[in-house]
């Protein structure tokens, strides 16, 4: 499911956006979540995305003057707070975050999460 | 970065001679830093590092513990074993609008395979709020928008992302799918 590129690491985008919402689900332990969420607490984000096209504010000059309809993510893929700058009718995004030194929020569907349970032991 | 400079500003005493007191103040903090690192003193000497507790009305969840260790073996991050403290204001109950709900069943859809108009049944009319969250290890504050914001110099809202494609991809073929789906009821 995951998509990779050439040098087999996993496809990221990269986004700005307004942090609208922090929801706490607890789903319950039903058979329906699937053993990945059943019984276990999830902390969603509310995000206004803004239209960046994929730039990264940390390699080229991204600007942007429109958002994007509101969407649901994990909390864990918000990597650090940036600022903005008004200019010339348009918002610039300072982004100071080191790629290097974050964590990094990676879907647990690999095979490693499977060894202690699941379809593997069964 | 802002935290920074206060931390540096705080070694000001000369008025005509400020830059040698900022050099110094940078001098001590590497001395320091050196020592902690070569002594493993991390948590006797906290100069500047980050309270390991929670303060008064955080928390953090055992099941959101991602396993990072694991992770970071593979992907040599620097990481801990929790990504996200959340901090009040706590509100019980967020009424969930119509349109958060299928938001919400869109993002459950990407990950669990589900159809979204059955996870959309599974929801709750309401789930709580948090408004603030601090990224563990020493990470930034970030407020909600939702949340009421005291500093108007200052807007902590807006965040950098990094979405997984696929989940952003299917989330966009789901949207279509529902879509077509309500249509043709109508």
């Amino acid at each position: 499911m995951e998509v990779l590129d050439a040098a087999n690491n996993a496809v990221r985008e990269i986004f700005y956006g307004r942090l609208d919402l922090i929801l706490e689900f607890d789903i319950p332990d039903q058979r329906f979540w699937g053993s990945q969420f059943r019984g276990k607490t999830v902390l969603l984000a509310v995000i206004t995305p803004c239209v960046t096209s994929g730039k990264d504010a940390t390699k080229t000059m991204t600007t942007y003057s429109q958002t994007t309809t509101q969407v649901v993510t994990d909390l864990r893929t918000i990597s650090s707070v940036i600022g903005r700058v008004w200019t010339r009718n348009r918002w610039g995004i300072i982004d100071r975050s080191e790629e290097t030194s974050r964590t990094e929020f990676v879907p647990s569907n690999m095979e490693v999460f499977d060894l202690n349970g699941g379809d593997v032991t069964d | 970065m802002e935290r920074y400079c206060g931390y540096l500003q705080a070694g000001l005493r000369s008025r005509s001679h400020p830059w040698a007191n900022l050099n110094n103040r940078v001098l001590h903090k590497a001395y320091l830093d050196q020592i902690d690192i070569y002594y493993d003193l991390e948590d006797d000497l906290t100069i500047t590092s980050e309270p390991k507790d929670l303060r008064r009305g955080e928390k953090v969840f055992d099941d959101c513990r991602f396993h990072f260790f694991l992770y970071s073996i593979f992907y040599l991050t620097k990481s801990s074993d929790q990504h996200s403290i959340l901090r009040p204001p706590y509100k019980k109950s967020y009424a969930l609008s119509d349109a958060l709900k299928s938001k919400i069943s869109r993002y459950f859809s990407a990950v669990t395979e589900q159809k979204p108009a059955k996870i959309r049944k599974q929801l709750p009319e309401n789930l709580p709020s948090w408004g603030k969250v601090r990224i563990a290890g020493g990470g930034d504050r970030i407020r909600t928008a939702a949340g009421r914001n005291p500093d108007r110099e200052r807007n902590m809202s807006y965040v950098r992302v990094r979405y997984p494609i696929y989940q952003m991809i299917s989330a966009y073929l789901n949207f279509f799918v529902v879509r077509g789906g309500s249509s043709r009821c109508c």
